[in-house]
């Protein structure tokens, strides 16, 4: 069952994940996402707070949606990334392309 | 078919994606036991990594076939090995390298690289070994 929530507010669009954004979540969400892009969204915020793990097919498919938006001179954005995941976003060079952010520290 | 010692997990577990979450699962309580569970985020995502690559590239997504995964907690290394029944891929070939930005593969071995001291693979190429430096 998808673990995600897309929710609308004009050009814009909020992602909500669940635990992971992995292999097994990407075609689900990947088919949301391109109806989002060709229905006129042309800023997609990713909420990364719940996320604990992201494999290379997850990074693919944001950077894809990257590659998307860019093309119709969108932006994509992830918002309250762990620790964990800054650090694999680091070592991929993702972390300025996606405009990744961390999450707040407590 | 579960072979666990105190410090190990060995599994043979079907080509599925399904069965991600429980030996990932198993690898985490394994670091916990042990004393390491600050390891769990790196141990778990080459796990993903290369049993994914098992199932999608080693057997072309053939449930009948196994893979097998075995996590070492040793004294100073934690060491990852997954094996698969295909016919293997030519490894020393392959790109380790992070790839452009705008790729959307191509990441697999580089996280492999980034999350371990070092990976190897057997000469025809359906076995990888991991090696992770333990935090002392």
């Amino acid at each position: 069952m998808a673990d995600f929530t897309i929710g609308r507010n004009g050009g814009r669009a909020e992602v909500g994940l669940g635990s992971r954004l992995t292999t097994v979540d990407v075609p689900g969400l990947q088919a949301g996402l391109k109806n989002e892009i060709a229905s006129g969204v042309r800023e997609i915020v990713f909420d990364f707070a719940s996320v604990e793990m992201l494999d290379s097919s997850g990074i693919g498919l944001l950077v894809a949606t990257n590659n998307s938006l860019a093309a119709v001179q969108g932006t994509i954005r992830l918002e309250r990334v762990s620790v964990d995941l800054m650090k694999l976003l680091r070592s991929m060079r993702l972390v300025d392309r996606l405009h990744a952010t961390a999450a707040a520290k407590d | 078919m579960r072979v666990d010692a105190g410090n190990i997990l060995n599994r043979s577990i079907p080509s599925d994606l399904a069965e991600l979450d429980s030996v990932c699962s198993d690898a985490i309580l394994l670091l916990r036991r042990c004393g390491h569970e600050t390891h769990a985020f790196a141990v778990t995502l080459l796990l993903r990594e290369f049993v994914n690559n098992a199932i999608l590239h080693g057997h072309r997504s053939d449930i009948s076939k196994r893979i097998g995964v075995f996590v070492r907690v040793g004294r100073r290394w934690i060491v990852v090995r997954v094996t698969d029944e295909g016919p293997g891929f030519d490894w020393r070939k392959a790109k380790r390298t992070v790839p452009d930005a705008d790729s959307v593969r191509g990441r697999g071995l580089a996280i492999g690289v980034a999350y371990s001291e070092k990976m190897s693979f057997n000469r025809a190429g359906n076995q990888v070994t991991l090696w992770i430096r333990k935090a002392v």
